[in-house]
């Protein structure tokens, strides 16, 4: 069995363009822009596609869509930053995660057929209502042709497709995979939004367009990266919310392999976070869960894209690994520690708004050494 | 540690049978289930004919179609597994289902009635995102274990199976119900008229003649659980599922790669994970869309698979009796395929008059037969480079073990 090492990670939001954004971007600005965008907020205008891919107008890029053409100027960075040889096409993998997927061509088609007829619509708008299309045009761009899937499952999506992306560098299906989360929203998933964020005072976090995008790699590339040793994922119904919130930290701990002790920080985000970092040996992992789970609450929860979450994932690794990071999505922190040691194993917990559950087990490399 | 993992539940809807027994049926007889549409206006249409399924009832207000066909299947499947170990284990067992469209039906009825100026119905948006009808299924059965939608085109529904088969193997979930759903619309109809991909006769996969896809409806669901608490419970199992593969084939954003390289790839993989090699593989329930692209492509694939024993393995195709189910197809397939091994006999491709390069290839023309199957794998590819491949095989219990299905049939 490989173990699986982070190799870097990209993203393209309202915050910029590349890792680098996050840790340049400032939370307040954020909040301020966030309240006038609400409900939507697309990426910011450094995102220029043809910039930041070189790609110019060929055919394949004028048949990409706004989900393709996020996810693939994704991918560009992270192949270049990450110096990824994709010549050994057949061992790289895509596993992307999205809420709604391909619900915007949907929509630019259907109110084609509504406008002109079911004779007059487009067949190039089309080939876009597969929600794979974008993991098509990556591979395709770029020339992968190892395992590739989607997965559609809500606000959790780019978690779960990270979930799946470890199992499948574990088992040696791929040696490098590129997953993660991206979203482009269209008119009835924000009227949708909008009409939960009436009923359900909770955030005021805007749906938010964009891509994240993780390389995962069956071997370590650098000194300073963390493993994905775990995962659990679970349903959670409200009535059950505390226990089933425990019930899916504990799985993905032991399917890990680690202590429960070894835990030392625990971030549990729905459209917003919140993390706790161990500052008493002490306190029990069960009892921080308990408070985590009561303040995040059941809901009913507002449905974001997949993209908050996974943005807040690649933020709070950074913040751990203490790197520069822009805290956007934290609500609140617990005290912070002085110093500057990483902790041993962090779990990250995405919760949809239906109550779907992932839950991610990460190990760091203290100071910079090879881990034991 | 590893877990075999079996099928002891199978609920289908579709065209060809309302019912597993209905489908089996149908497959053995050679009934195709593609008539003419009533759902919705095709008078616009050269085409006009397609799998759909009659007499359906709405039973849970306020459902997508496809969410509604996705709950009957899965009802079926747990009544078959056995209501009472799925809801004894229900924190334990989870969902993955495959949709290429998902609430695209809701999602157009949205939009129709925003242009009436009609107040919109806020649960008919709630029926708009792809996870809403697996999010259905976990609630009805109040599952407690992970719950996923795959969304690779038609391809989904057999890499859904494939996943959650991965779910089991590595003990994420003691109990996966997986399939696939879809239903047809204007929006579908529309859609592959644009693309020039619809046939103005008859489908008729892997014929000389063919020229292009009759679309259908349906939803297939499968319950898997681990081999050994399947025999420990005295479970009735109907395969295993020995392996799966998935990847894209990097060519283009509706055409296959002609070399079949891609569903190459994906069936090597399937075999691999399975360590069954391409000489044991006994009958290939392929895709088979009767477009000229996907067929010629899968041929070439399952040619340089099967090398001389390509005119000794069957090669057949359901879409001419259920049409093509999109998202759905690759889970009612993959229940024809377990009921093929199960029943020892290969349905037939009906339509098929001019099978191409007889020599080559046996496409089981018109008529289905018996057969002497272990090994089969259920093939599925889908717009934007897709495919995915699950490995079946009768199940062979340990020695010592006599709950196998394999004694009684």
């Amino acid at each position: 069995m490989n173990d699986v090492w982070i190799d870097g990670s990209e993203q393209i939001s309202f915050l910029g363009v590349g890792a680098s954004a996050l840790a340049l971007a400032n939370g307040d600005d954020a909040a301020a822009r966030w309240e006038c965008a609400f409900p939507w907020i697309g990426p910011s205008p450094e995102f220029e596609f043809d910039r930041i891919t070189g790609l110019g107008e060929s055919p394949a890029t004028r048949q990409m869509d706004g989900l393709a053409k996020y996810v693939v100027a994704c991918s560009s960075m992270l192949l270049k930053s990450r110096e990824a040889d994709p010549g050994h096409e057949a061992d790289v993998g895509i596993v992307l995660g999205s809420a709604f997927g391909c619900t915007h061509s949907n929509h630019a088609f259907i109110e084609e057929l509504v406008s002109n007829g079911p004779r007059r619509t487009s067949p190039t708008i089309f080939r876009n209502t597969v929600s794979n299309a974008a993991a098509g045009h990556m591979a395709t761009t770029f020339g992968i042709r190892g395992s590739n899937t989607v997965l559609n499952s809500g606000m959790v999506s780019g978690a779960q497709a990270l979930a799946y992306a470890s199992d499948l560098i574990r088992e040696g299906r791929c040696a490098t995979i590129l997953a993660g989360a991206v979203d482009c929203v269209s008119e009835p998933i924000r009227a949708r939004f909008l009409a939960q964020s009436g009923r359900i005072r909770q955030s005021r976090v805007p749906l938010i367009d964009g891509a994240c995008i993780f390389s995962l790699r069956a071997s370590q590339a650098t000194t300073s990266s963390w493993r994905v040793t775990g995962y659990s994922m679970a349903f959670i119904s409200r009535d059950d919310w505390q226990s089933g919130m425990w019930r899916v930290i504990d799985q993905a701990i032991r399917s890990s392999g680690d202590a429960v002790e070894e835990v030392d920080a625990l971030q549990i985000h729905t459209d917003f976070g919140l993390l706790w970092i161990r500052t008493d040996p002490s306190e029990r992992l069960e009892d921080v869960c308990q408070d985590l789970a009561r303040d995040v609450g059941p809901g009913p929860h507002v449905e974001n894209t997949a993209v908050p979450s996974t943005l807040g994932l690649a933020d709070s690794l950074r913040l751990l690994a203490g790197e520069a990071a822009s805290k956007i999505f934290l609500r609140r922190i617990t005290e912070r520690r002085t110093d500057s040691a990483k902790p041993r194993a962090f779990v990250f917990v995405a919760i949809g708004a239906d109550g779907n559950a992932v839950a991610l087990v990460f190990k760091g490399i203290p100071n910079g050494r090879k881990d034991a | 540690m590893k877990q075999r993992v079996v099928i002891t539940g199978m609920g289908v809807i579709c065209s060809a049978g309302a019912s597993v027994d209905e489908f089996d049926t149908s497959l053995r007889a050679n009934c195709s289930g593609i008539k003419d549409v009533t759902l919705f206006d095709t008078s616009q249409f050269a085409y006009r004919s397609m799998g759909e399924i009659a007499g359906v009832v709405s039973r849970y207000e306020g459902l997508d179609r496809a969410s509604e066909l996705a709950l009957r299947a899965a009802e079926s499947a747990v009544d078959d597994a056995g209501a009472e170990e799925v809801e004894r284990f229900r924190t334990r067992t989870g969902v993955a289902l495959g949709t290429t469209c998902g609430g695209v039906t809701s999602h157009e009825l949205h939009v129709r009635r925003q242009r009436a100026a009609k107040d919109v119905a806020p649960e008919c948006l709630d029926e708009v995102p792809f996870h809403a009808m697996s999010g259905h299924i976990a609630r009805r059965f109040r599952l407690g274990g992970p719950v996923a939608t795959i969304t690779i085109a038609c391809a989904s529904g057999s890499n859904a199976i494939g996943y959650a088969s991965d779910l089991v193997r590595n003990g994420k979930a003691e109990i996966m119900l997986a399939g696939g759903s879809d239903c047809v619309s204007a929006f579908t109809f529309s859609g592959f008229t644009s693309l020039r991909a619809m046939t103005r006769d008859a489908c008729r996969p892997f014929d000389k003649g063919r020229t292009g896809i009759a679309l259908g409806e349906g939803a297939a669901v499968v319950v898997l659980e681990a081999a050994d608490r399947a025999i420990r419970r005295g479970a009735r199992i109907h395969a295993e599922i020995l392996g799966h593969g998935f990847c894209n084939d990097a060519y283009h954003s509706t055409s296959p790669d002609p070399s079949g390289r891609g569903m190459l790839k994906t069936v090597h993989d399937a075999l691999a994970s399975a360590g069954i090699g391409p000489d044991q593989v006994d009958y290939i329930n392929a895709h088979g869309t009767g477009t000229t692209a996907n067929d010629d492509m899968e041929l070439a694939a399952y040619g340089a698979l099967l090398g001389d024993r390509s005119a000794r393995v069957p090669v057949t195709s359901q879409k001419a009796m259920i049409g093509h189910t999109l998202g759905a197809a690759g889970a009612i397939e993959l229940v024809a395929t377990v009921l093929a091994l199960k029943g020892q006999y290969v349905p037939a491709t009906l339509n098929s008059c001019n099978p191409p390069d007889e020599s080559r290839f046996d496409i089981v023309p018109n008529k289905s037969r018996g057969a002497r199957l272990k090994y089969a794998l259920c093939c599925n590819a889908g717009f934007a480079g897709h495919n995915a491949a699950v490995l079946l095989g009768r199940f062979d219990a340990q020695p010592g073990n006599d709950a196998s299905e394999t004694a009684r049939h």
